[in-house]
């Protein structure tokens, strides 16, 4: 009970009260996102003790993971490339049937999945961490490529179209200083452009700006009508146990991919959407509001706090750009980060683990409560809405870089997408290839240069031949359900000429 | 509009002049920017909020730094702010010196190091070649002497880019003792520390673990700065080898060229005596970093004399005519 | 406007597009010792999109599927897009951001809210709505983040 002795409940509880409250709350306005909460509280670390500042910030990346599923869900607008997947079931969900029903979905996925990560975190941080290191370039090249992979086949409607978008996404991804020669690319002699587009702004910009404008084509002063019912946020035991294969496996991929540095945290919860749907009895429901396709990509997001947590924690490397930001909390402390962490301070690390877990459950019941609130947007007129909205952009953009020129580009980008997804082409799509091409290109260059161009890299290692199985098998997968529906369609063309012939 | 502006600006500007005529014994009237061109919880940015906490007590009036994150661009868009900033002394910047040496010579920046006065450094940040703990190289010298029988051989990451700051000192470092190593780019320190620890690459050269015990060796500072405590009293420097090699990347304050001498003084006495803080240098003991200071001119010397020494190697590489 | 000639101006606009990546990439250095140089991926990714554009203008030509394409109430959309940029120009120019969103969400508002009808009352309704909103941001931002705008 030593550990308890060195935790400060009370301060604790206040910390993570308000890293989730604000968690959620920026993860839920457009914008506004993990990384400018997290920096919001970051100050205020100064004057707490060690292990309640951490939590607290640990409590804003957890929140703002779950409420940039709350504006997916409720506004169409996800709050980061993470949790776009959410939109595809969430959406006609809300829509069609209730939205408490799918943010409760997308609240008990989440806390599944933070309470999966959390658990990995406690019990196998050191050797999942060293197992991490193993995997190289070539590895990570591979993984990269089975998450776009997922994309293109998730996408449904025009392939070429999706496809086009996909490879917009990876060039916008090229765009600025040239690791390997040190060269700006296609950076048009714009200083802004020197590390390619800001993210925040194009996020906001795709996502947002289009939606605000496609609010517009509609008439703004009505408003859906739902009954006060529809709006709470609980599930049934029978709804739950559906969902628990579901979440069971998005907190799986979301824990162990979570724990790749750079990789993990982006395509985790889209190898998950197309992970649940292989596995579900009704495949045929996703993307017309099918639960399980919110509860698994929500539980894989969570689970990768824990997930991204957990190579900090054992090796003092940071899995995730919001991690990093983190771990100036560690610095402000005294404490360097490095594997040493967990023999110099246990007690902290420990305080961590036991916080963490409580992190997550006090999410759920923050999450009760703020979510009903939330889903009260969907009643409220679009004409307050879409102001409300381009507010929380206009600010959310500005506060990440304080450059006019991130701006014009959130407008550009925003009203060339609200007329390419008229077109049929895939935003979201778009938004994973753009945050997965410097991974990918980089990677793959990279391990020919070690390797001085030798090729056999890409297949000669163990981890690349599992990988590379894994890749083979779901392609075939792939045609064997094309050509099954194929036969299955003709079958049921020759059953109707019989019949029509009789 | 232009024209409304410059009169807006000149409006403002009296305003601001009018309370004492005699500026130099009045400033800073209110509170002052301190420019991070990183985003929040970097070294750089930790540092800067250390300095802006305590600096009230040291400035005239006790006026307020606040610090203001400006990322991107590999700190060119930073370091854009600053230079068209106004030079009264209420914005400054705090930044390693390492990218103006390099990105001046690209010629895509809307400044070069003309642009700004360097008021003086705070921080030499020390880099050694490192390997593994685990590495059968135990020192220099059995290192050195791999190297020269297989030259190319050994690779290593600075976490960064090619043509970065560290890169170049390395390129440097190749030169003058004529060995021969191969330079593999990482996006950030964290994933480089990653590459090594992994077995990816054989070496890093960056700052080593700030403690003992730890899983990187390093074999020897190129800088003359060594990280606190005595972990790293054996490892020697480089310019004690046969073969003397310097490197040095400082970390200091700047302000937009034409800044009034008067004022540099007063910041650099105020910048100066916060570095004697007791807390900031707990800070400085907590993080390992050595507390090193140069004067404004000794500092813009540094720079003079390592961007002279980047242009030529860049030209040699062939990344710019 | 017909469905089918916007979708080929976009597909020939994108396959441009294309091309220019594939030209551009040519002046990015070569690589040294293993890399492939600076150019060559994304020169690879312009060629996929001339792939597809082809594709996917064949795939139009030939679909039977034939509508309109129209954007319902387009002069909203335009509207709101002039009113961003407005602001953005304005802010930019003049500074003082929270008092010139204040003018600027109730100028929208207004706007958006016309067809309800504009009286003393509406109009009032709408300068609360932004006087809030912006309030709640001066106070998130300028008090508990130093964003200075």
């Amino acid at each position: 009970m030593e550990i308890l002795a060195s935790f400060d409940f009370v301060a604790s509880f206040f910390a993570i009260a308000l890293g989730l409250f604000v968690g959620m709350l920026l993860g839920a306005l457009p914008g506004l996102g993990m990384i400018i909460g997290i920096t919001l509280l970051l100050p205020l670390s100064y004057s707490m003790d060690p292990a309640s500042s951490i939590l607290m910030l640990l409590a804003v990346y957890q929140g703002a993971e779950y409420g940039g599923s709350i504006s997916a869900i409720v506004l169409k607008i996800p709050g980061t490339a993470m949790a776009a997947p959410i939109m595809f079931d969430g959406v006609p969900m809300a829509e069609n049937k209730s939205p408490g029903k799918a943010l409760a979905y997308s609240l008990y996925g989440s806390t599944f999945g933070g309470l999966f990560g959390g658990a990995v975190l406690i019990f196998f941080s050191e050797p999942v961490a060293r197992f991490a290191l193993k995997l190289a370039d070539p590895e990570i090249f591979w993984l990269s490529g089975l998450g776009l992979f997922a994309v293109v086949t998730l996408g449904g409607g025009n392939v070429s179209k999706t496809a086009i978008s996909v490879i917009l996404g990876l060039f916008v991804g090229t765009m600025g200083i040239d690791l390997f020669s040190g060269i700006p690319r296609f950076t048009m002699d714009s200083p802004s452009l020197l590390e390619g587009p800001n993210l925040i702004a194009v996020v906001v910009g795709l996502f947002a700006i289009s939606e605000v404008l496609n609010m517009n084509t509609k008439n703004m002063n009505l408003s859906f009508k739902f009954e006060k019912k529809d709006m709470k946020t609980s599930l049934t035991f029978r709804e739950m146990l559906q969902t628990v294969k579901a979440m069971f496996a998005g907190s799986f991929i979301g824990s162990v991919i979570g724990v790749l540095p750079g990789v993990g945290s982006v395509i985790s919860s889209w190898l998950a959407y197309s992970g649940v749907k292989k596995l579900s009895r009704q495949p045929e429901t996703f993307g017309k509001g099918n639960p399980e396709g919110i509860a698994g990509p929500d539980a894989s997001n969570n689970a990768t706090v824990g997930g991204a947590l957990l190579p900090f924690l054992a090796l003092g490397i940071p899995g995730s750009a919001s991690i990093a930001i983190i771990a100036g909390a560690f610095i402000i402390h005294g404490i360097t980060p490095g594997p040493q962490m967990i023999r110099n301070n246990p007690e902290l690390i420990n305080a961590l683990y036991i916080g963490f877990i409580f992190t997550t459950i006090g999410m759920f019941f923050m999450g009760r409560f703020m979510t009903t609130l939330f889903a009260k947007a969907l009643v409220t007129p679009n004409a307050l809405l879409a102001p409300a909205i381009v507010a929380s952009s206009l600010m959310g953009v500005y506060s990440s870089s304080g450059n006019f020129f991130d701006i014009w580009l959130m407008l550009g980008l925003g009203v060339v997408a609200f007329f390419l997804r008229k077109l049929d082409y895939s935003v979201a799509g778009f938004i994973l290839a753009l945050v997965l091409s410097p991974i990918i290109e980089k990677s793959f260059r990279r391990a020919l240069v070690i390797t001085d161009g030798d090729f056999s890299a890409f297949y000669s290692r163990p981890y690349s031949q599992v990988l590379l199985v894994i890749i083979a098998g779901m392609i075939l997968y792939m045609f064997y359900g094309q050509i099954r529906n194929l036969m299955k369609a003709r079958a049921r063309k020759n059953s109707d000429k019989l019949a029509a012939n009789h | 509009m232009k024209k409304i502006n410059v009169l807006f600006a000149a409006l403002i500007a009296l305003l601001a002049a009018m309370p004492g005529l005699t500026t130099a014994d009045n400033f800073p009237q209110r509170p002052i920017e301190l420019i991070v061109p990183f985003g929040a919880g970097g070294t750089t940015d930790v540092f800067a909020r250390s300095f802006a906490r305590v600096l009230g007590k040291y400035l005239p009036h006790e006026q307020r730094v606040v610090v203001v994150n400006k990322p991107g661009g590999a700190t060119t868009i930073g370091m854009s702010v600053l230079a068209a900033a106004k030079p009264d002394g209420y914005t400054l910047g705090l930044s390693p010196s390492g990218t103006i040496e390099v990105m001046q010579h690209y010629g895509r920046t809307r400044w070069t190091a003309d642009s700004f006065e360097p008021i003086l450094a705070v921080l030499d940040i020390p880099a050694s070649i490192n390997v593994l703990d685990s590495s059968e190289f135990e020192n220099y010298a059995q290192w050195k002497q791999y190297v020269e029988a297989n030259p190319g051989k050994f690779t290593f990451t600075t976490s960064g880019a090619t043509g970065g700051s560290a890169h170049l000192a390395m390129e440097q470092f190749m030169e003058k003792t004529g060995l021969k190593l191969r330079h593999i780019p990482f996006e950030g320190h964290a994933a480089s520390q990653a590459a090594v620890l992994g077995g990816q690459v054989m070496g890093s050269f960056a700052m080593p673990n700030l403690h003992q015990g730890g899983e990187i060796r390093p074999l020897v500072f190129l800088t003359d700065a060594k990280p606190l405590g005595d972990d790293y009293a054996d490892t020697p420097v480089g310019s004690s080898l046969d073969t003397p090699v310097t490197a040095s990347f400082p970390m200091g304050v700047f302000a937009p060229k034409g800044i009034p001498a008067d004022r540099v003084a007063i910041l650099h006495d105020a910048f100066k005596a916060a570095m004697d803080d007791p807390d900031v240098i707990r800070f400085y003991e907590t993080s390992g970093l050595p507390r090193v200071y140069q004067d404004g001119e000794t500092f813009a010397a540094g720079i003079r004399q390592r961007s002279a020494a980047n242009k030529r190697l860049l030209k040699q590489m062939g990344l710019i005519k | 406007m017909h469905y089918r000639i916007l979708d080929l101006t976009v597909f020939i606009a994108l396959a441009a597009l294309g091309a220019m990546i594939i030209y551009q990439s040519y002046e990015l250095p070569a690589g040294f010792g293993g890399d492939m140089g600076s150019g060559y991926f994304p020169r690879i990714l312009g060629w996929m999109l001339i792939g597809f554009c082809v594709l996917g203008a064949v795939s139009s030509l030939f679909s039977k599927a034939v509508h309109e394409f129209s954007i319902p109430m387009a002069w909203q959309v335009a509207g709101t897009v002039v009113l961003m940029a407005l602001f953005i120009w304005s802010w930019s120019t003049f500074g003082y951001f929270y008092l010139q969103l204040a003018v600027f969400l109730f100028v929208l508002l207004t706007f958006y809210r016309a067809s309800v009808g504009i009286n003393a009352k509406s109009l009032g309704l709408n300068a609360l709505f932004a006087v809030i909103v912006s309030v709640a941001f001066y106070v998130v931002f300028n008090h508990f983040m130093y964003v200075n705008v």
